[in-house]
């Protein structure tokens, strides 16, 4: 379970995100959802080492990780995607989800420079796993393709299968369905979610697309202005004043 | 084989001049791979270079210890200068570098050991072709396997994306410094190979010019992979002694050559041979 306890983050007086709890349990997908500027994307940062907070706690069941570098927190199990995509636009997709197994990789530096063949057996075995990852993604025919060539919805999903490949225990997913069509995002939370409940990986989604997020999440969080307004299943929220107000302005005002 | 004997007795200066480039190259390459524009390499070439030369001629260190000890040297002086300029990047990182490279050249124009401004004289010829292109044939097989290791793969990723990179698990700092140590001995080991096999050495071998130079055949000849910093050095050590018969003109053709490829080969020269990426 990844918890905040209290997090603010103050960016030169401005309060991106102040006194936050969230809870993410081990296998469940939480949403987190707030309108534009609502800090949301903060909140990704804080949990994965890209910014630290100002104050309050972050821990990983009972270790607090507010303080570590992203790649020290990314080793113990945090895996994320970004908004905009940040696969490596030189290598193709394959190659971008073997080096997310970074951390398991097991072809040893000294096997690769001797070329002794073990070590090659085991690189020959990482790239199979990652085609296979990408198969279960639909990107087989796109496995060779560099991820610059690739369109957007397919890196999307290169970039999910580059974070599956880490074998987290969390995965954070920066607005997945961000510019998809209504039947690639209906595609993408099918695979999302297949891909969570095989692999016992909690999932903590933000998303503006509200028909996404109400199907996939069991319980959603509500940022408004950095504060959390409101947090409940699915037909708690949408029935929440405060959540309605903070999407659609309150009536008779302005 | 009389006229191969004879070619190689005209040129062999010139021959031994390409290898101790390439490898050069191949210094400032393995800092570009981890996406480092580091530019002190003719520092760390200078460092090895005095070392092993003192070695030699002074303690009578027989040639390969003496090398050796001088290639580790660099190395050391490599991660010394990699850990404070960690967190510079891009035309930050290239300044600081350079600053290093400049501070090697001083002290060596200032102290006594290194013979000053005049240098050392009567270095034995001690680097054959036959070691150098061995050395070059290893240090090519050696980081074409870096690049397809885990730690290679690291290196491309930080070069392209490095928060993406560490979000992955892979400590950023950790591999530039690799990379800095690598590329550093590199150059080096390079500088000693050059010192000898000329019969001496002096500060001005080791200015910001000797950089330039590297940079330019790694980028010409491509960064995309190992066989082009090799490519560049061939053709910028070759351009000029070909163009000897332009007299006046030779600077001008070569840079314009130059320009050309760069032009219409961003790539470099290797994407000719390796036409799997150009498109």
């Amino acid at each position: 379970m990844i918890a905040l306890a209290g997090v603010t983050k103050d960016y030169g007086g401005v309060h991106a995100v102040k006194d936050l709890s969230l809870e993410l349990p081990d296998q469940t997908v939480l949403g987190l959802i707030g309108p534009n500027g609502a800090g949301k994307t903060t909140v990704l940062n804080l949990m994965t080492g890209l910014a630290t907070p100002t104050s309050g706690t972050i821990a990983l069941d009972e270790r607090r990780i507010d303080h570590l570098k992203p790649h020290a927190i990314a080793a113990l199990g945090i895996a994320r995607t970004y908004q905009t995509s940040r696969l490596f636009p030189q290598m193709s997709a394959l190659e971008n989800v073997v080096v997310g197994m970074h951390l398991h990789a097991d072809d040893s530096l000294l096997g690769q420079l001797t070329g002794w063949p073990p070590t090659l057996a085991r690189a020959q075995r990482l790239r199979t796993q990652a085609r296979e990852l990408l198969g279960e993604l639909g990107l087989s025919e796109r496995a060779d393709a560099l991820a610059r060539n690739l369109a957007p919805g397919e890196q999307r999903r290169v970039e999910i299968a580059r974070a599956i490949a880490m074998q987290p225990r969390a995965l954070l997913l920066d607005e997945p369905a961000a510019g998809l069509n209504p039947v690639e995002t209906d595609r993408l939370r099918a695979e999302i979610l297949k891909l969570a409940r095989e692999r016992n990986i909690s999932v903590l989604l933000i998303e503006h697309d509200m028909s996404f997020v109400m199907a996939a999440c069991e319980r959603i969080a509500v940022l408004n202005f950095g504060e959390k307004i409101a947090e409940g299943t699915p037909d708690q929220v949408r029935a929440d004043p405060r959540v309605i107000e903070a999407y659609l302005g309150v009536e008779g005002v302005a | 084989m009389h006229a191969l004997t004879a070619f190689y007795s005209a040129h062999s200066a010139l021959i031994n001049q390409i290898g101790v480039n390439a490898l050069l190259a191949l210094s400032i390459w393995v800092t570009l791979a981890c996406g480092q524009l580091s530019l002190g390499n003719m520092g760390f070439m200078a460092i090895t270079a005095y070392a092993s030369v003192l070695l030699v001629l002074r303690a009578h260190w027989p040639f390969f210890p003496a090398v050796l000890a001088g290639t580790g040297l660099a190395a050391i002086a490599g991660l010394l200068l990699g850990w404070p300029v960690l967190r510079l990047r891009g035309v930050f990182l290239a300044i600081a570098t350079i600053g290093f490279g400049e501070i090697v050249r001083i002290f060596a124009v200032n102290l006594s050991v290194t013979g000053g401004a005049e240098g050392i004289a009567g270095i034995p010829q001690l680097a054959s072709t036959p070691i150098i292109y061995s050395s070059l044939a290893l240090a090519v097989f050696l980081l074409w396997r870096l690049t397809r290791s885990r730690a290679g793969r690291a290196f491309a990723a930080i070069a392209q994306d490095e928060v993406a990179a560490a979000g992955l698990g892979i400590d950023p700092a950790a591999y530039k410094l690799a990379a800095f140590a690598i590329g550093a001995a590199i150059a080096g080991y390079a500088g000693a190979l050059s010192a000898f096999s000329s019969f001496f050495i002096s500060p001005t071998d080791y200015s910001f010019g000797r950089v330039v130079d590297m940079l330019a055949s790694a980028v010409v000849g491509g960064i995309g992979s190992v066989g082009g910093p090799v490519l560049g050095s061939i053709l910028l050590t070759l351009l000029p002694e070909t163009l000897r018969f332009l007299q006046n003109y030779r600077d001008v053709i070569n840079g314009l050559i130059l320009l050309f490829v760069i032009v219409f080969l961003p790539q470099g020269l290797w994407s000719l041979v390796d036409r799997r990426r150009a498109s």
